[in-house]
């Protein structure tokens, strides 16, 4: 996990692969223990990505956010998205429990985010 | 925060002189601009059309463009700038097409995707988002 440049609203974080492709960037912001993921390639690795982000930072992460977009939106969308598995990863790699949601942006009919909380 | 702050408004962050460009401009030329989620941008046009530009990274948007409240298409560019101006053309009224043209040398596929576009509604045999999906 690369520490990038801080913005106005808090410290970036990002991986790359090895073709130099940006897979994950997500942004600490400044004062507080939410982590807000921009993009993640792969929900699967989510959990472990943002255990890096806190090794790094050396704070405590208890609540994570991020827009759905592509696969995860649509899956959000067809009802097929599981937060219970994505809780149990959380937890698996994060420790403690963790609640995850998909809330409605009340900007269009289709725009969802994820909130995932430590209890 | 998940709610929109509608411009002119206090904002918790200095906005970047692109992203104050477009506050002002979409005010001007007769839209509702907003800030949401933290630092998302959007605005709604009267005909009913209405666009957002998403934070995928430090320079990388998306740009989602709506009409009567359905997603048409998503597309990801390479900074705001370009998301903020094709975004004024679809409130203006341009047709979905002027604006993805206008868009075409600022694209960039987000890494585990294959198109720089999600056409949410699309048919299968037309969208790679679908396709994935």
């Amino acid at each position: 996990m690369i520490e990038e440049a801080p913005d106005q609203l808090g410290q970036w974080f990002a991986r790359y692969s090895a073709e130099g492709d940006e897979v994950f960037s997500a942004r600490l912001l400044h004062g507080s223990q939410t982590l807000e993921i921009a993009w993640t390639d792969n929900m699967l690795w989510l959990a472990h990505r943002i255990r890096s982000v806190q090794d790094c930072a050396g704070v405590e992460i208890n609540k994570i956010t991020g827009r759905a977009s592509d696969l995860l939106l649509s899956q959000i969308r067809n009802g097929t998205f599981d937060p219970q598995s994505l809780s149990r990863r959380l937890a698996r790699v994060l420790g403690g429990k963790w609640d995850v949601a998909a809330e409605h942006i009340p900007v269009s009919d289709d725009a969802w985010r994820l909130i995932m909380a430590r209890r | 925060m998940s709610s929109q702050q509608f411009w002119p408004c206090t904002l918790s962050f200095k906005p970047t002189p692109e992203e104050l460009r477009f506050l002002e401009t979409a005010l001007a030329e007769g839209h509702r601009p907003y800030v949401c989620e933290i630092s998302d941008f959007g605005a709604d046009a009267d005909s009913g059309r209405a666009g957002q530009i998403v934070v995928r990274g430090r320079s990388r948007r998306e740009l989602v463009l709506i009409e009567s409240r359905k997603s048409i298409v998503s597309v990801f560019v390479s900074e705001f700038k370009f998301a903020a101006d094709a975004l004024l053309m679809w409130l203006g009224g341009a047709p979905v097409e002027t604006v993805l043209e206008h868009l075409k040398d600022h694209l960039v596929v987000m890494p585990g995707m294959t198109s720089s576009y999600i056409f949410p509604h699309a048919n299968a045999d037309t969208s790679d988002a679908a396709a994935k999906g």
